[in-house]
């Protein structure tokens, strides 16, 4: 209803007032009067109806503008956002922590798989492209082909794609079971076939499998060759009744094996040994021989517990015991043989830890002492922990390393040890040498009976630092000796 | 000592091995030879620069990325999005200087805070659906219906979080 003066909508005014007062009982003549006020009303509620048309339309149009400014508004926030400042090499940086793990490409099931790469790119249209244009974030998946599912082919061939050119990181399961038709079934379905024809890209493969047909993928006539492929890891080949042959496609490149809760490895399989800079072994391999025709190598890992992942390196030597089994069992002796088989020239750490619930192991004695004598000359760092060693042992072994930086004994230690390590005047005569001049750091765990006095005047007797109270440095002003021993790691200890 | 000078035109002097935690600095410093000239620095503002040498003053003397580290690094080795403790706390900032940091970071060529500076959006970013990211950036939906359809389709196989 427009207003005939200012031509803007005005509220219409009812014809009919309805009073405050009770109504009035009907008399025969007011009938005129009551069909008058009827059709009046009427008229009015037309007026009502029309005007609240009218309001909704109205607020119609408002919530449209509103919505139309908030999109707007939405778009000009979005470009004054602080992360449209950062450049797309650095969002590919963050997108690399996002998307370092190997995606899953599997089929729906329990665990349903969180893709990172493919979350962020349903964020907007920039994420997109910036990730379609990183090819190497689409080259780390996993697939696995199982009696309990398999790969979904649409997402492998997604990756394999978008991936385009880049080396592939990939880890495959392939258990058959043991049955030659699911083992037909898993080497033509589609994905095992995509992941085959791009062999020439695998960079790292890490096959899961049990038995030997289980690495049908690296040979003919899936693969001919790998050409790029550097790192090669066979996990869980157990089973004792079959060989298992490694006559793998070329992998011209390959100079890292890892064979991980693998049954059988024999010297005399034709794998390119010569090549090989890093190989993982079961300490029950015949790890002399191994390490004998990897003329190359540069890190051994041995497992010495076939529970527990070992790492022993070359030139770093860690024998690690987590076998919370009988310490003097054949774990230990296992390590003892390799002592005294193995010798590394090169040797610049030796850590000897045992992580077991026993408080020693008891592989040391004369067999370290002799391995430390073969490889000494390059020694570093030296970590014995909770090994059963004999100060008279240790001592000598100390006095086989030249000039070790860093020595950790985590055993119980006598004060006679202590004192050996104390730079007395009389040690500074070159006839009786310091032990250990260019100690940096010592780890010790001390007896109960332990000297204190002892243990104190030897921190300070090896610190040459002028301006500190002899007397104030006890035990109970620990933290103050800890900043005596500025240049290494700080002193730790540990009372039995 | 460096004279550094900022896009505001604020001067900050820094102690040199400082400075050249910055391998632009380091190697503006190594063209110029000895000479007391201020640096500038167009690209980063006097607060950012601030909290710059507050890092760098933080981490002097520890040893500096190679140059091809990127290159050299093991690509097999998972990445840490892990930050040390002091890290955290000096990059606990509102979003606004985090992503001046980064932009500093990247410029000034700091290649520790830069990492610092990615890990911490890499983590806010951890765990959340596209539309807890969007809403967390200010960044808008600019798909079209074809496009999320598409992007629907790719995900179809796989729980999107």
């Amino acid at each position: 209803m427009r207003c005939d003066d200012c031509e803007r909508f005005a509220s219409f005014r009812p014809k009919v007032s309805i009073p405050s007062s009770t109504l009035e009982v009907p008399r025969l003549h007011q009938f005129p009067k009551a069909q008058q006020l009827v059709l009046d009303g009427d008229a009015d509620l037309e007026c009502y109806a029309a005007e609240i048309r009218r309001l909704q339309s109205k607020i119609l149009l408002i919530e449209q503008k509103r919505s139309r400014l908030n999109g707007y508004l939405e778009h000009y926030r979005s470009l004054a956002a602080p992360l449209w400042k950062i450049p797309d090499e650095v969002l590919g940086l963050i997108f690399g922590y996002l998307c370092d793990g190997h995606a899953k490409l599997q089929k729906i099931g329990i665990d349903k798989p969180s893709i990172p790469v493919l979350r962020l790119s349903a964020v907007c249209s920039h994420w997109q492209s910036v990730l379609h244009s990183t090819p190497s974030l689409w080259s780390n998946f996993v697939v696995s082909f199982t009696a309990g599912g398999m790969p979904a082919f649409d997402a492998v061939k997604l990756f394999l794609e978008r991936s385009k050119d880049v080396k592939l990181r990939v880890k495959v399961t392939f258990d058959h079971r043991g049955s030659s038709l699911r083992l037909q079934k898993m080497t033509s379905h589609p994905a095992f076939l995509a992941l085959a024809s791009q062999a020439h890209r695998w960079e790292t493969l890490h096959l899961f499998g049990k038995r030997p047909e289980d690495m049908c993928i690296l040979r003919p006539p899936f693969i001919s060759s790998c050409p790029e492929l550097r790192e090669l890891r066979l996990s869980h080949f157990r089973k004792r009744e079959n060989v298992v042959a490694l006559d793998f496609a070329p992998m011209p490149k390959l100079t890292c094996f890892l064979a991980e809760y693998f049954h059988a490895l024999d010297p005399a399989q034709s794998l390119p040994w010569h090549q090989l800079n890093v190989l993982k072994v079961n300490a029950k391999h015949d790890v002399p021989r191994l390490v004998e025709l990897c003329e190359n190598l540069r890190e051994l890992i041995v497992d010495i517990d076939p529970r527990r992942m070992v790492r022993t390196y070359l030139p770093i030597l860690h024998l690690l015991f987590s076998n919370p089994s009988n310490p003097a069992g054949p774990e230990a002796d296992v390590v003892q043989k390799l002592l005294d088989a193995l010798s590394f020239p090169s040797l610049t750490e030796l850590d000897l830890s045992n992580f077991t619930d026993n408080d020693v192991i008891s592989c040391t004695g004369s067999i370290l002492v002799a391995f430390i004598e073969k490889c000494s000359s390059t020694l570093e760092y030296l970590t014995l922990e909770n090994i059963c060693v004999s100060d008279t042992d240790l001592l000598t072994i100390l006095h086989k390393i030249p000039d070790p930086s860093s020595t950790k004994v985590a055993c119980p230690l006598s004060t006679t040890f202590i004192e050996n390590l104390s730079v007395l005047p009389q040690s500074t005569n070159p006839d009786s040498p310091i032990l250990l001049p260019n100690l940096l750091g010592l780890y010790l765990t001390i007896r109960k009976e332990f000297d204190e006095t002892g243990f104190t005047d030897m921190i300070i007797s090896r610190s040459c630092i002028s301006d500190i109270d002899k007397g104030a440095c006890d035990l109970g002003s620990f933290e103050k000796l800890k900043l005596i021993v500025t240049a290494g790691e700080p002193v730790s200890i540990r009372k039995d | 000592m460096v004279t550094l000078v900022t896009s505001d035109n604020e001067k900050f002097t820094a102690d040199k091995e400082v400075a050249e935690r910055s391998v632009l600095i380091k190697n503006m410093l190594e063209d110029v030879g000895e000479s007391d000239q201020p640096i500038p620095l167009p690209n980063v503002s006097s607060s950012v620069l601030k909290k710059v040498l507050e890092y760098c003053e933080h981490h002097r003397g520890e040893p500096l990325p190679a140059a091809d580290a990127d290159t050299t690094q093991d690509d097999t080795r998972k990445r840490t999005t892990d930050i040390s403790e002091w890290d955290q706390k000096f990059i606990t900032v509102d979003q606004e200087m985090l992503f001046e940091i980064i932009l500093a970071a990247n410029y000034l060529d700091i290649k520790s805070l830069l990492d610092v500076g990615c890990k911490t959006v890499a983590n806010m970013i951890k765990g959340k659906t596209p539309e807890e990211i969007r809403k967390l950036f200010n960044i808008v939906n600019d798909f079209t219906p074809e496009e999320e359809a598409q992007i629907k389709k790719e995900n179809e196989w796989a729980e999107d979080r």
